[in-house]
């Protein structure tokens, strides 16, 4: 499994760890990679990915009335909700869409795994700050 | 045709100009596995 994620394009380094039951991977600037190609891999070497914790560069857009961030070039936008007991990165998202809507953002979060296929992703916002050049 | 190509053209300038548009993207994944536990 390790081999097969750092065999993609845009992998900087791959950490197994089975005492965490995780795989953290560190990607590099310009990567095209994205959760759905991780969730594949650990999925074709017989084992269930479960939710991811993300640390992702995109820009705030709103959708039906809510917060999302754009991940601009790949089309997957993630509806923003609130982490449980932080509404701080939350409530900052609602104002830069609001004053700065084109700047993009360095947001970390949790992304679950949806039972539906067709439902919009969610991540679940724990900070959010402008993202470094 | 000509207007597709003007678009074309100044999408890919925009790109080109705005670094940060092109820029959004995965840092980092820590994705919890289950059958490894």
């Amino acid at each position: 499994m390790r081999v097969a994620v750092r065999k993609l394009d845009g992998v900087e380094s791959v950490e197994v760890s089975l005492e965490r039951a995780s795989a953290d991977v560190h990607l590099r600037p310009e990567n095209q990679v994205t959760l759905s190609q991780l969730r594949k891999i650990i999925k074709d070497n017989g084992f269930s990915p479960r939710e991811a914790t993300v640390t992702v560069v995109g820009t705030l857009v709103e959708r039906g009335g809510k917060p999302a961030l754009s991940l601009t070039g790949s089309g997957i936008v993630w509806l923003l909700t609130p982490a449980e007991g932080e509404n701080t990165a939350y409530n900052d998202a609602l104002q830069r869409i609001k004053t700065a809507p084109t700047a993009p953002v360095e947001v970390v979060g949790t992304v679950a795994v949806l039972s539906n296929a067709n439902q919009p992703e969610e991540l679940s916002v724990q900070s959010l700050k402008p993202a470094s050049k | 045709m000509m207007s597709n190509l003007k678009l074309g053209a100044a999408a890919l300038a925009l790109i080109l100009l705005v670094p940060s548009v092109a820029r959004a993207e995965l840092r980092r994944v820590d994705l919890k596995i289950f059958g490894m536990d």
